[in-house]
């Protein structure tokens, strides 16, 4: 009776032992850290609105394209950085999430022609080090 | 003349010795002290260590529990007192049983305790591979956790390329270890469990003195009562 309770504990133990999942690297891509990242995307075009300005007597127009950071993805209170570049080849610049007042920060978008599509690179990091990131377009109409 | 007399002068003057002096005395002392039996003459089973003989050859068979029989013959010298060792050496059959009963005790002995001290091992080092793969997993788990709040994306990359690797080789020896111990254990506890059972059916070898069957076909030997009548074939091999 004794060595049947013993079996039966030995067998819970194997059980318990057999359930116990494993951590595999390569499908740990949830973290909008993590440069591996698959998910939801982290940025989006929330609009763009056109605005002119003056200089040396001369009116331009450019457009300020407001790209959302989807925070709801990342960890309450979670400080980060913005890695941004126009595509193909714009120069790289970055932003820290504490100049941004809310979810929100725009991208001007100074020579452009009706119709053409331009994008840009977003990727999420801190301390120059980029993780997860995608790519925001916009369709000038 | 004198070669009738040396050939013939001997016989002429025994039954004048044998007239004077017709019985002599054994003593015997008996290896094994206790149990000895004998058979005098094929006719009378005794135990006497000391017996008066006529003087002659008397044939006697010596016996004694587990002993292998003794046949020889004493030549009894009128007026003399002669003391013998007889020693009766183990039987055979005895022997056999003897190492027998060994080999039993013996392989009782380890298979009724070596397994429980196995598994009493295996058992400790089960439980300790147990915690040990808890931990171990605990550790994934914590690994798991730094991974999912990091901000870092260099400690990410750090924490994929090796510390969740060298984790997980970890826990799969302590996992592999986990199963080995238990496995060990639960085979230990089915042979303690299974030798248990064996030897409570099980019986030591029992003895069958088959020298004493053929002593006592020796000779009739009435018992207190008046004895009872049996009918036995002895056949005297030596």
């Amino acid at each position: 009776m004794r060595i049947h309770a013993i079996l039966l504990m030995i067998a819970t133990m194997l059980l318990v032992a057999c359930h116990k999942d494993e951590l595999e690297p390569t499908e740990l891509t949830s973290n909008p850290f993590d440069s591996d990242y698959v998910g939801a995307d982290l940025f989006s075009l929330d609009g763009a609105v056109i605005e002119s300005y003056v200089e040396d007597l001369v009116t331009y127009y450019r457009y300020r394209v407001r790209v959302r950071v989807h925070t709801e993805l990342l960890l309450p209170n979670q400080v980060f950085s913005v890695r941004m570049q126009r595509l193909p080849d714009g120069p790289v610049t970055s932003l820290h999430s504490s100049q941004l007042q809310s979810d929100l920060f725009s991208v001007l978008l100074e020579d452009f022609e009706l119709g053409n599509t331009y994008c840009w690179s977003f990727s999420m990091g801190n301390n120059n080090e980029w993780g997860g990131g995608n790519n925001v377009c916009y369709t000038v109409e | 003349m004198w070669m009738v007399f040396l050939v013939l002068g001997p016989f002429v003057s025994i039954p004048t010795s044998l007239h004077a002096q017709s019985t002599g005395e054994l003593r015997f002392r008996f290896e094994p002290p206790q149990g000895v039996q004998y058979v005098l003459d094929g006719k009378h089973r005794m135990t006497d260590r000391e017996l008066t003989l006529l003087e002659g050859a008397h044939r006697f068979t010596f016996w004694a529990p587990e002993r292998r029989m003794l046949d020889t013959t004493f030549f009894v010298l009128a007026g003399r007192t002669q003391e013998f060792t007889v020693q009766l050496r183990y039987a055979v059959e005895f022997v056999d049983h003897r190492n027998a009963l060994l080999r039993y005790e013996r392989n009782r002995k380890w298979a009724r305790n070596l397994p429980p001290v196995v598994a009493a091992g295996a058992a400790g080092w089960a439980v300790v591979s147990f915690i040990r793969f808890g931990d171990r997993h605990s550790a994934l788990q914590d690994l798991r956790e730094q991974y999912r709040s990091s901000a870092d994306p260099e400690g990410i990359r750090s924490l994929k390329e090796s510390a969740i690797p060298e984790a997980k080789d970890d826990f799969a020896r302590s996992r592999t270890q986990t199963y080995v111990s238990t496995g060990v254990l639960a085979i230990a506890l089915g042979a303690t469990a299974y030798f248990r059972q064996h030897f409570a059916r099980s019986s030591p070898p029992e003895f069958k003195d088959e020298e004493r069957i053929r002593f006592e076909g020796l000779v009739y030997h009435p018992l207190p009562d008046g004895g009872t009548w049996a009918a036995g074939l002895s056949i005297l091999l030596r």
